[in-house]
């Protein structure tokens, strides 16, 4: 009986010539929209590529030290905030460590209300909306038309019929789906046969697996106001206001409700704050040294200061020592400063920023975002991998060439006037090269492991209207 | 069951038999306190129609939900072949074919590929091409309209589908929702004709409708419902000769009470 049910969604489906239009528009998407995808891909890589090379053309400097990530080859299919990620972070032996560099404009086409014309973009907004355009009269229609009347007068269970209805009509929408996405990927793999590497064949695998959860749970949502609506019309007018807040309000309220609820100082604010500790303890630092150098030299002038720094004599020993034992103490006292504040600032983001997911998550689109791009790597997981792995290669920098440097450094303060030059000769930098920069891309299990909530969240929007609508239809009275 | 709502049986030809559909002390009210159905009992035999007049509000299509098990009862049973409705549907309907007002079909679909699909949900699963052809020539359906969508068909058309939908499920009783409303009169005598035909087989018919006249012509029995309430029950037999027309609007005016007195065999109501 089921079988048959199914069968009739089917065929009933494909002979409704307005769906059958919408649907194979929606296929037709989907090769352009690798092609232009690709094609963006390409042009970042060639970006990135350039300033690398130029960047290693450069004569090492530790003055001119970064780290560069490259754009993912996945980013094809779903851009995520890739664009809006730094290429390269650089290193500078100051407290304020690192800075992130060449962030693409933002892209303010008509598109970007919901991101980028990717596959992301067409299973979010293109296929959703055939999923609600299949699913709204599926019961509705039928009341309307007194088809179901007919159905139900006959010896057929109401969950069967449900079931049918379910199966029937997302069967017809997941081939739609299916072969829109086969279209994509094998232009995709024209492009690039990094496509079929087995770990780009388990990521796209997953995308698609929860494409497929996302798109069912849309259309088990349409099943479920078509089941209490008695007119087509007034599921689907629900139905795109549903649309429109699960796709738009609440992915953007999430963000804004978090910067109300937990709200944070500004990068800029930080940067002036830490800016302004570190010119205060530099100050602080050589008005000592200056302390320093007019007791022990016996000079009331800061000129000639550095002939009495490289003297060999004892006070300019004592100097030296003193001296260094001072900057180190700023040093660590900026560092440790520095560091309260980055550490509160990520504290205090992160808050916001879980709070932000937690409501954004209340949304299948966002749920979906945020799953397919981190598969992708052009997400907050990615990024975040970027950034520990720029800080732990900024410790072995600082370790191994900051250090050098800050203990060769001279700042001398007095009367408003700052000496500043190397306590010895300049040496040659203690490196060949510069030290190689890797990072590594979030692994599947991991990324499947942080999406864990993502998940959920589509698998609650697959199996919560669908029990309301099976609640809904068993208890309704045909009238 | 309430003796004062009780009426007795319609034909003759079909008292001796058990009877397939049996409306015992019926009643409906809707969760917003609309009493649909007060307290309906009625009983339809093997090869008896049985034709419920009334107008619109009166509780006809309310009976016949109730027998589909569309709504439940608030009181009181619907029973097809002795099974109660409401507490065994699927098998309630195993033994009902039903006919709308408006034959719905899916409009999509040939006239061959609906028939297909509920004969299957009939759990008719034998059927071939062929016997569909035939069924839908039975009913007058001519073979080039067998193919084409039913979104092209006319009232009187689909009328015909559902007709043979129900000849095919092969069903001992037949629910009829206002079936001959809107059909031209050739449509309609065609339908009186497939009606007596589905008599000569042994069906039990209820049918609901407006058109005192066609029922007189072809029910062997006749109740008139009002306001929820069946309120006349007389067999073809006991109507002869009678003006039914005027019998109608008289109850339909409220100028006949119902008893169990009057109803079933006073010769002439008396205006009162």
């Amino acid at each position: 009986m089921l079988f048959h049910l199914v069968r009739k969604e089917i065929l009933d489906s494909l002979l409704n010539q307005r769906f059958v239009a919408i649907a194979v528009f929606s296929m037709v998407l989907m090769p352009p929209s690798a092609f232009i995808n690709y094609e963006y891909y390409e042009a970042r890589k060639a970006a990135f590529d350039r300033q690398l090379a130029e960047y290693q053309a450069e004569d090492p400097s530790s003055s001119n030290l970064r780290a560069y990530r490259a754009p993912v080859v996945l980013s094809a299919l779903a851009r995520g905030t890739e664009p809006y990620m730094p290429i390269y972070f650089a290193f500078s032996r100051d407290a304020n460590a690192t800075t992130a560099g060449n962030i693409e404009a933002q892209d303010f086409s008509t598109l970007s209300t919901f991101g980028s014309f990717d596959f992301l973009f067409l299973v979010q907004v293109v296929f959703s909306l055939l999923a609600v355009l299949l699913a709204f009269d599926m019961i509705s229609g039928e009341k309307e038309r007194g088809t179901l009347r007919a159905v139900l007068a006959n010896q057929v269970p109401r969950d069967s019929i449900l079931f049918g209805k379910l199966l029937g009509g997302y069967t017809v929408l997941w081939f739609t789906f299916l072969v829109g996405s086969l279209l994509l990927y094998l232009v995709l793999g024209a492009y690039d046969s990094r496509f079929f590497e087995a770990e780009a064949v388990s990521r796209i695998g997953f995308m698609f697996a929860m494409s497929s959860i996302f798109l069912a749970g849309f259309f088990a949502m349409g099943l479920m106001v078509s089941t209490f609506c008695h007119s087509s019309r007034t599921a689907i007018v629900v139905l795109l206001v549903m649309w429109v807040v699960l796709q738009l309000v609440i992915p953007k309220a999430g963000e804004k409700i978090a910067a109300i609820a937990l709200p944070t100082a500004s990068q800029e604010s930080i940067r002036i704050e830490k800016a302004g500790i570190v010119d205060d303890l530099s100050q602080e630092m050589r008005e000592k040294a200056g302390e320093l150098y007019m007791c022990l030299s016996g000079n009331d002038s800061i000129r000639g200061a550095f002939e009495f720094v490289r003297r060999e004599t004892p006070e300019s020993r004592q100097f030296r020592t003193e001296y260094l034992e001072i900057a180190q103490s700023y040093d660590r006292r900026q560092r440790d400063r520095v560091r309260e504040i980055d550490l509160e600032f990520m504290r205090q983001k992160e808050s916001q920023r879980g709070l932000s997911r937690a409501i954004s998550l209340l949304s299948p689109a966002s749920a979906l975002t945020f799953f397919v791009s981190n598969e992708a790597g052009t997400r907050d997981l990615a990024y975040e991998g970027y950034r520990n792995a720029v800080h732990a290669h900024y410790q072995i920098i600082d370790q191994t060439i900051f250090a050098h440097q800050r203990s060769n450094r001279l700042e001398v303060g007095m009367e408003g006037m700052v000496m500043m030059g190397n306590l010895g000769a300049e040496d040659p930098p203690p490196w060949d090269a510069p030290p190689s920069f890797e990072v590594r891309e979030p692994q599947l299990s991991n990324v499947l492991r942080s999406n864990v909530w993502a998940m959920v969240s589509l698998l609650a929007y697959l199996f919560i209207p669908f029990l309301v609508s099976y609640v809904a239809f068993l208890r309704y009275d045909v009238r | 069951m309430e003796e004062s709502n009780r009426m007795e049986e319609g034909t003759s030809a079909a008292r001796n038999e058990a009877p397939l559909l049996e409306a015992d002390g019926l009643t409906k009210v809707y969760e917003d306190g609309t009493l649909g159905l007060n307290k309906v009992s009625f009983t339809v035999h093997p090869g008896e129609i049985y034709a419920m007049l009334g107008g619109n509000g009166a509780g006809k299509t309310t009976t016949i939900n109730l027998f589909l098990n569309f709504i439940e009862p608030t009181e009181g049973e619907a029973r097809v072949d002795g099974i109660v409705t409401h507490k065994e549907p699927l098998k309630a309907k195993e033994r009902l074919a039903f006919v709308s007002e408006n034959v719905m079909l899916y409009p999509n679909f040939t006239a061959i590929q609906n028939l297909d699909f509920f004969a299957k949900l009939g759990g008719k699963k034998d059927y071939s091409k062929d016997d569909y052809r035939d069924v839908l020539m039975r009913v007058g359906l001519e073979e080039v309209a067998h193919s084409r969508r039913l979104k092209g068909y006319s009232k009187g058309m689909r009328q015909k589908c559902g007709i043979a939908i129900a000849i095919l499920k092969d069903a001992p009783a037949i629910l009829l929702d206002e079936p001959t409303a809107g059909l031209d009169p050739k449509a309609g005598r065609e339908f009186i004709k497939l009606l007596e035909d589905l008599r000569s087989e042994q069906k039990a018919i209820l049918m609901s409708t407006h058109d005192i006249f066609r029922a007189k012509d072809v029910a062997d029995t006749i109740g008139i419902m009002n306001l929820g309430e069946l309120v006349m029950q007389r067999s073809a037999e006991e109507l002869r000769g009678e003006d039914l027309e005027k019998l109608y609007v008289q109850y339909m005016a409220g100028y006949m009470e119902k008893t169990p007195e009057s109803v079933p065999h006073e010769e002439e109501p008396a205006i009162s």
